[in-house]
């Protein structure tokens, strides 16, 4: 058995046609029905309401509009159908400033360019298999900007919770118990959201974990 | 439909909204297989596009942009590199989909400086006016496909170029990147 893309509808927006075209062609080797084009975000930003895809691959450098722009109206903009649309945005940039900037308004996955079939379909992968948890804070509104850490994960780790491990009911507890005390203080403000924001995606993912 | 999720918070706080598998039931599962990823990747390696068209107007604008940088000393140093800059990103990104990867991998080396640069000065102008020469060689001597031994020779100049720069002016390294590259230092140390 292996995927079926046929009910699947993605949006690709780039004003290289030559790239546009490329990519309409690998993601019709992938099997995907419906593939919708657009050569900036105005035009993209119509055809997402129009033809509501399931998924957005967008170029980052277009003018007049681009592809962070595209992402902030998909995830703002009152007359967006579907705010919660996977949104892979396309670049040649890779600093860690410029990748802040698109992540801040949304961006669900980056792909590197020049990339390769097995690059485009890891991340049409992770949109699949591993959707993220949306966020509304006062700033932001898109996907969970940290990630859960794989269980395999070597590396160093911020927080003795960063990781995908059982959790006691007591743990669940008191994280409860934390957010609660938080909301009677009524004085989370700033720096603290931080704090807050950290016990409540604790206690989500424990739930989800529990579940 | 997704806009019916429910949050799990009040409003007064972040809110979040649980992931939603729609597409998970719409697609299956197994993902593809390894023929169907090949056939795709041939898609790439099979384009009969014609690269030094599509660098063509991204070559114009480089141009422009250095030319803009001779002249003029009163815009910031953002707006001086912008198009350059810009310019880069964009032959990065297509040289490797369509048969110039030499021109990506020049290209990477540009960026890299570029992105590092806090002021474009002469000395840097200088630098930035030898990867424009080589681009406009790779493509005049049309240097498609696999990089070959002359190809690297160039990208290894470029590199060296750019830390014979850094090295001889280690004020003109952006204090973004100054501080990045001092904190790992510390770590190292530490």
């Amino acid at each position: 058995m292996a995927y079926n893309f046929k009910d699947v509808t993605i949006l690709i927006v780039d004003d290289n046609y030559p790239m546009l075209s490329l990519l309409k062609a690998m993601l019709a080797t992938f099997g995907v029905g419906t593939i919708i084009t657009a050569a900036d975000g105005d035009i993209a930003f119509n055809k997402f309401c129009k033809y509501k895809p399931d998924i957005v691959i967008s170029d980052w450098m277009m003018k007049p509009k681009d592809g962070v722009d595209l992402a902030r109206s998909i995830r703002t903009n009152k007359a967006s159908p579907n705010p919660y649309v996977p949104f892979i945005l396309m670049t040649g940039f890779s600093e860690e400033h410029r990748v802040i900037v698109a992540r801040d308004v949304g961006i669900t996955e980056f792909l590197l360019k020049p990339f390769n079939s097995t690059d485009l379909y890891k991340r049409i992968v992770a949109i699949v298999e591993t959707p993220r948890q949306f966020v509304r804070s006062e700033n932001f509104f898109g996907p969970d900007r940290r990630r859960r850490s794989a269980d395999d994960f070597k590396g160093e780790r911020k927080r003795k919770d960063d990781v995908a491990q059982p959790v006691t009911p007591q743990e669940l507890k008191d994280a409860h118990k934390r957010v609660d005390a938080a909301k009677k203080a009524q004085s989370v403000k700033n720096s603290d959201d931080v704090v807050l924001e950290d016990v409540v995606v604790h206690i989500d993912m424990v739930e989800r974990d529990n579940e | 439909m997704s806009n019916n999720r429910t949050s799990n918070i009040n409003e007064t706080l972040p809110q979040f909204y649980p992931p939603l598998y729609d597409l998970k039931h719409k697609v299956g599962r197994g993902g593809l297989s390894s023929a169907t990823l090949k056939k795709a990747q041939k898609v790439i390696d099979n384009n009969d596009v014609d690269f030094l068209k599509v660098a063509a107007p991204y070559m114009v604008i480089f141009e422009e942009g250095l030319a803009l940088a001779k002249k003029n000393d009163t815009k910031s140093h953002e707006e001086l590199i912008e198009n350059i800059l810009f310019s880069a990103m964009q032959l990065k990104a297509n040289g490797g989909l369509f048969h110039y990867p030499i021109v990506t991998q020049v290209a990477i080396k540009l960026l890299y400086f570029l992105e590092r640069l806090h002021t474009l000065n002469a000395h840097a102008l200088e630098v930035v006016i030898a990867f424009e020469a080589s681009i406009k060689l790779i493509f005049k001597k049309q240097l498609s496909g696999d990089i070959q031994k002359n190809g690297e020779e160039i990208i290894r100049e470029l590199e060296s170029a750019c830390v014979r720069f850094f090295e001889k002016y280690p004020e003109n390294i952006h204090p973004h990147f100054r501080d990045r590259e001092n904190k790992v230092e510390t770590k190292k140390t530490k």
